[in-house]
């Protein structure tokens, strides 16, 4: 029982790796919509919402539990993190209703038309700029975990398979 | 159903957060060009000045615009602006905690 628990903390904790780890690599890309150019930036972005979603529900429990006793009995640390996520989903939010206002790709594809706004575009770039910061505080704040995931879920599986050959090699070695 | 209702929680949680921007951003500079592009002089009459060209009247469709461009500017070099503005707030803030708990000069940390 406490072995089936421990593998199904195991799993939910690596989908939560990659799943993070997707939404970090997309956010950068999508920073630099010259670089990739527009119909990237804005397929790219619509799948990073999709991933903030699923970011969400996978942190569901850990949402209400702080809700739940936010000006109760909770640790300072937890509330700070609460209110920067608080802050990060507000940023988000801007830039993805912005991004979709701005749009020449997708929203056109839908067979909308939009009107053409600077407000719209100068709020695009300035919420990016201030997501730029709650992201890397948000990181931050998780630092000791990415730290240990990252050992567990991406450095020790490389670094097993790059020894494997050598391992392989000395055994037969020693049955020869 | 317990999913989808979550997600109807979300939703709910943006759209406020969309329909207090839609509310603060003023009518006026939210409409922007819908009315259509203004009229631009593109050559000079013969016996208009050439000092008129300088002027913003001149450009009315860079009002408001900000100053030095937009972030669509930015080509890979954003790419490692941001990393890097991202990796000294982690570098300042999760190694400056980490210090201040090994001090203990900050309890509830």
């Amino acid at each position: 029982m406490q072995t089936a628990t421990k593998l199904k903390t195991g799993n939910r904790s690596k989908t939560n790796y990659i799943v993070d780890l997707v939404i970090g690599m997309s956010f950068l890309i999508a920073t630099a919509p010259n670089a990739t150019g527009e119909p990237i930036h804005e397929w790219l972005s619509m799948g990073l919402l999709v991933m903030i979603v699923v970011h969400l529900l996978l942190h569901w429990q850990w949402i209400v539990a702080i809700t739940k006793k936010l000006f109760g009995n909770v640790a300072w640390q937890q509330r700070i993190n609460y209110m920067l996520n608080i802050g990060l989903f507000i940023d988000l939010t801007i830039i993805m209703f912005t991004g979709v206002m701005i749009s020449k790709t997708v929203v056109p594809l839908l067979g909308l038309e939009l009107p053409s706004n600077m407000t719209w575009r100068s709020l695009h770039g300035l919420a990016s700029n201030i997501g730029v910061v709650l992201i890397g505080l948000h990181l931050a704040l998780h630092w000791d975990w990415i730290v240990r995931s990252s050992k567990r879920y991406l450095i020790q599986p490389i670094a097993k398979r790059l020894h494997k050959p050598t391992n392989q090699l000395a055994t037969k070695e020693q049955s020869s | 159903m317990k999913l989808l209702g979550r997600i109807v929680i979300i939703a709910l949680a943006a759209a406020l957060v969309i329909g207090s921007l839609v509310t603060f951003v003023p009518n006026s500079a939210a409409t922007g060009f819908a009315a259509g592009r203004p009229e631009r002089q593109l050559t000079l009459e013969a016996d208009q000045p050439t000092t008129e060209q300088s002027t913003s009247a001149a450009r009315p469709e860079f009002a408001g615009r900000e100053r030095g461009g937009d972030h669509h500017e930015g080509g890979f070099g954003h790419i490692i602006r941001n990393a890097a503005i991202m990796a000294i707030i982690i570098a300042l803030v999760a190694f400056g905690m980490r210090w201040l708990r090994r001090r203990r000069d900050v309890v509830w940390l």
